[in-house]
C-alpha cells in the first residue's frame, strides 16, 4: 500500500483524518488551555506572596516607632 | 485482607491531601506518559493502518477506534464526577470537589469528540451526519450537562456554594448516563445496539486494536484529569506555605 492509498483509505479519506485530526487538536487544546492557566495561577501566587510580604514589614515599622 | 484494607483507607486518606496529591502526582505523571504513548503508537498503527476494512463500511470503520473509547470516557468521565460530587457532599473531602471541577472540561471535550466522530461516520454510513436518535440525542444532553455544569460552577463567587450546587447537578445528571448506555436497547432507532463485549459481534482482528485504543483513552483521561486537578490545588491553596515552597 502507497502513502497516497493510504491517505486516500478508499473513498473515505476525508472523514477518517477529519476525526482523528479533530479528536488530537481538541486534547492538544486542552493541554494548551491548562498550560496557559497554570502561568496565570503561577502569578496569582506570587502576587500573593508579593503582596503579603512587605505588609507584614509594615507593621513591624509601626510597632517601632511606637 | 484486614491488612489491605487498612492500607486502601490509609491511601484513601492521603488522597484527600492537597499536598500528598500535589507532590505524589509529579512523579506518577512521567510513568502514565510512557504507558500512554506506547499504547498509543500500537493502537494508531492498528487502527489505521494494520486493521482489516469492513465489508460494508471500507475504511470509515476506522473512525470507530477513536469514536467507541472516546464515547466509553464521556460517559465514565461523569459517572466519576458524580462519584465525586457525592463524596464531596457527604464527607466533605476537599479533594473531591477538587476533581469533581477538574473532570469536567475534560468530559465535556470527549463528549464534543464522540458526537463529532460519530457525525463524520454518518455521513457515509448512514447518509446522514445527524439523526434525532435516542443515543444521539442522550448523548448531545451529557454535552450540556457537562456545559451546564462547568457554567453553574463559574457562576458563583463564592467557592463553597459554586461547589455544592454544582454537585447537586452531578448527581441528578448522572441519570442521563444509564439512559445512554440503554438507548440502543430500549428505543429500536438508527444507532446500532452493543457489539463490542458481545461475543461474536466483532471480529478479533478489530477487537483488540479497540481495545488498545480505549486503554490509551483511559490513560489520556487520567492524565489530563491529574494535570488539570494540579492546577486546581494551585488554585485553592494560594495562602499555603507549602505550595509556595513548591512553586518557588
Amino acid at each position: 500500500m502507497g502513502l497516497q492509498e493510504f491517505i486516500a483509505m478508499g473513498k473515505h479519506g476525508f472523514y477518517v483524518w477529519w476525526s482523528y485530526g479533530v479528536t488530537f487538536l481538541s486534547i492538544a487544546l486542552l493541554f494548551v488551555l491548562f498550560a496557559w492557566y497554570k502561568k496565570q495561577l503561577i502569578n496569582k501566587v506570587k502576587s500573593f506572596k508579593r503582596e503579603s510580604a512587605p505588609k507584614a514589614r509594615s507593621i513591624k515599622t509601626e510597632q517601632i516607632s511606637d | 485482607m484486614a491488612n489491605s484494607s487498612k492500607s486502601f483507607w490509609r491511601w484513601f486518606h492521603q488522597l484527600g491531601s492537597p499536598k500528598w496529591f500535589y507532590q505524589k502526582s509529579a512523579k506518577w505523571l512521567p510513568w502514565l506518559w510512557a504507558i500512554t504513548a506506547i499504547l498509543f503508537v500500537f493502537g494508531l498503527y492498528f487502527s489505521l493502518y494494520a486493521s482489516p476494512v469492513d465489508y460494508q463500511q471500507g475504511n470509515s470503520v476506522r473512525i470507530m477506534y477513536i469514536h467507541v473509547p472516546a464515547a466509553v470516557l464521556s460517559m465514565v468521565g461523569y459517572l466519576a464526577m458524580a462519584v465525586c460530587a457525592v463524596i464531596g457532599l457527604v464527607w466533605k473531602m476537599k479533594m473531591s470537589f477538587m476533581a469533581m471541577r477538574a473532570i469536567a472540561p475534560i468530559g465535556a471535550v470527549f463528549t464534543f469528540i464522540c458526537l463529532f466522530t460519530g457525525s463524520m461516520w454518518g455521513i457515509p454510513t448512514w447518509g446522514t451526519w445527524w439523526e434525532w436518535d435516542a443515543r444521539m440525542t442522550s448523548e448531545l444532553v451529557l454535552l450540556f450537562l457537562y456545559l451546564g455544569f462547568i457554567a453553574l460552577h463559574s457562576s458563583f463567587s463564592d467557592r463553597n456554594k459554586a461547589d455544592r450546587s454544582a454537585a447537586i447537578l452531578a448527581i441528578v445528571g448522572a441519570i442521563n448516563v444509564p439512559i445512554i448506555y440503554g438507548s440502543v436497547k430500549w428505543w429500536n432507532t438508527l444507532h446500532q445496539a452493543y457489539s463490542v463485549t458481545k461475543k461474536g459481534a466483532i471480529d478479533p482482528q478489530m477487537q483488540t486494536p479497540l481495545f488498545i485504543m480505549i486503554g490509551a483513552f483511559y490513560l489520556l483521561f487520567v492524565i489530563l484529569v491529574i494535570v488539570r486537578l494540579r492546577l486546581e490545588v494551585i488554585n485553592r491553596e494560594t495562602k499555603s506555605k507549602w505550595l509556595q515552597e513548591e512553586l518557588a
